[in-house]
């Protein structure tokens, strides 16, 4: 009897070492720099011999500070991103347009709301205005793409969970951005909980514009692994790959474009 | 007593010559004027398709770095051949983000006028007219697309590393010079340009470029704002 019960006690004090509550520290978390960085691939998909194909190339590397400007009692916050440092290089731009690229990569404060889940909401750039093209790069949509959304109660070791985001686009269309989750691990590290979570995110892109027509065939999907403080709640690291066909139609030559292919290597992590 | 003199002297010149914060719009108009002016824009300023902006002869606006002025509304810009009106970076080692005309509702108007440092000028699916218009030493001096209704007449362009761009669209030219840049005239994929092409000569690298010509040339299909909007839009 006594050996039954002592043996029910370990495997209930086993179970709680592998279940965890995931909540972002919405309430009094201190300022955090983070290096994000992002890989663009795009390539025509199509069968021509790999040295003449046509492709494009592109690096982002981002020095930014997370500072929590006001908890609310619903245990939300209002958090803004700040950024320190911008590194850009692309093969379909002159050194010129590098350092034009950082000069208003780096003036692209925002602000969102964050739950205590991950949601976020209200986005909002602190003085930027976008050029009227519209070929200018967002910093708030790679941390859109790449920020996970927890279940909101307790998870087990292998349990998975289902989110999704609604993103308004640049000509006011929504897109839903589908994002599934496994908690894969518990562990400590260094004193602190960390959870590996296994992320993977599918959406349809769309852009519909007076010059250019694109869209996904098919779902664009990612897979990623998070690696989530449970103790301090905040992100460690993250890394995501987000691969995609696209049809692309130049509206005034109503000329098609072969396929692209696009790989986006999303990676993001903790400088503290 | 002396001292004292003149440096009261020297704080009345700084006090006449500082320049004046770019106005907020109100009731949806900004009207600059020379007795104001200079003016110092410090970030960047966006007119809706509500509001009018109306620029006087011999006014003079200075651009801190990445200042941007973006028109959707109403524009007139009146300056005259005696007194034109100048917009340039305060620092001239440092560019400013340009102005961009997107008023697709009204022709915009724009007579000598002076843009210089700028790292890009644009059009966007617009309509107006350009006289007397001067793009000197931006990395962009003009770059049009979108847009079929946009007249050059007797402008000039020097000094700019691209001086002019068409991109879907068209362009018609009146007596306009593009001298002594580093390209000269470069049409994109989808762009035309009707003028005098005589007039577009002494470019260090090249005058007249045609990005069908040039991507034929090399086995290419995908021109350059296409791959310019992958990136942004994924």
């Amino acid at each position: 009897m006594k050996k039954t019960l002592l043996l029910a006690s370990f495997l209930l004090l086993a179970c709680d070492q592998q279940t965890t509550n995931l909540v972002f520290n919405t309430q009094n978390i201190a300022d955090q720099k983070f290096l994000m960085q992002a890989d663009m691939n795009v390539f025509l998909d199509d069968s021509m011999p790999q040295d003449t194909i046509e492709s494009m190339e592109t690096s982002l590397r981002l020095i930014v500070t997370s500072s929590l400007l006001m908890a609310y009692d619903d245990s939300s916050a209002r958090f803004e991103i700040k950024v320190d440092s911008v590194e850009y290089t692309s093969d379909k731009r002159s050194v010129e347009e590098f350092r034009y690229v950082e000069q208003y990569l780096s003036s692209q404060n925002f602000q969102f709301k964050m739950a205590k889940d991950g949601l976020m909401s209200e986005p909002v750039m602190d003085n930027y205005v976008a050029h009227p093209e519209g070929d200018e790069l967002e910093i708030a949509k790679l941390f859109l793409k790449i920020q996970p959304v927890f279940p909101g109660k307790p998870v087990r070791v292998g349990e998975s969970w289902e989110r999704q985001h609604a993103v308004t686009g640049e000509n006011n269309e929504q897109m839903v951005i589908y994002k599934s989750f496994t908690l894969e691990d518990l562990f400590q590290r260094n004193g602190v909980m960390l959870a590996k979570i296994r992320m993977n995110v599918r959406y349809k892109q769309m852009v519909n514009d007076p010059d250019i027509q694109m869209n996904s065939e098919d779902f664009v999907i990612g897979s990623g692994i998070l690696l989530f403080n449970v103790t301090m709640g905040v992100i460690e690291e993250s890394a995501i790959e987000v691969n995609g066909k696209l049809n692309v139609t130049e509206k005034f030559s109503e000329q098609n474009i072969p396929k692209m292919r696009v790989i986006q290597k999303l990676k993001l992590r903790s400088l503290v | 007593m002396r001292k004292s003199l003149f440096l009261l002297i020297s704080v009345l010149l700084s006090l006449g010559w500082a320049e004046v914060p770019f106005p907020v719009i109100e009731s949806g108009k900004v009207h600059l004027t020379e007795k104001n002016s200079p003016y110092l824009l410090e970030t960047s300023v966006v007119f809706s398709r509500e509001d009018t902006l109306l620029i006087d002869p011999g006014v003079q606006v200075f651009m801190m770095p990445y200042a941007k002025v973006l028109l959707r509304g109403s524009v007139s810009i009146l300056g005259t051949l005696q007194k034109p009106v100048v917009f340039k970076s305060l620092d001239t080692t440092k560019s400013w983000s340009g102005i961009h005309f997107v008023s697709n509702t009204t022709p915009f108007l724009v007579q000598n006028l002076v843009v210089e440092n700028a790292f890009r000028n644009s059009v966007t699916q617009s309509g107006g007219v350009f006289e007397s218009v001067s793009f000197i030493n931006n990395y962009y001096g003009l770059w049009v697309n979108s847009s079929n209704q946009v007249s050059l007449k007797k402008c000039s362009f020097t000094r700019n590393r691209f001086a002019l761009s068409v991109g879907a669209g068209s362009i018609k030219a009146e007596s306009t010079q593009i001298f002594g840049n580093v390209f000269g005239l470069y049409i994109e994929k989808g762009g035309e340009y009707s003028g005098n092409l005589q007039l577009i000569k002494g470019n260090l690298e090249a005058d007249i470029r045609k990005e069908t010509e040039e991507l034929a040339g090399k086995g290419k299909t995908v021109s350059r704002s296409v791959w310019h909007r992958i990136e942004s839009s994924f």
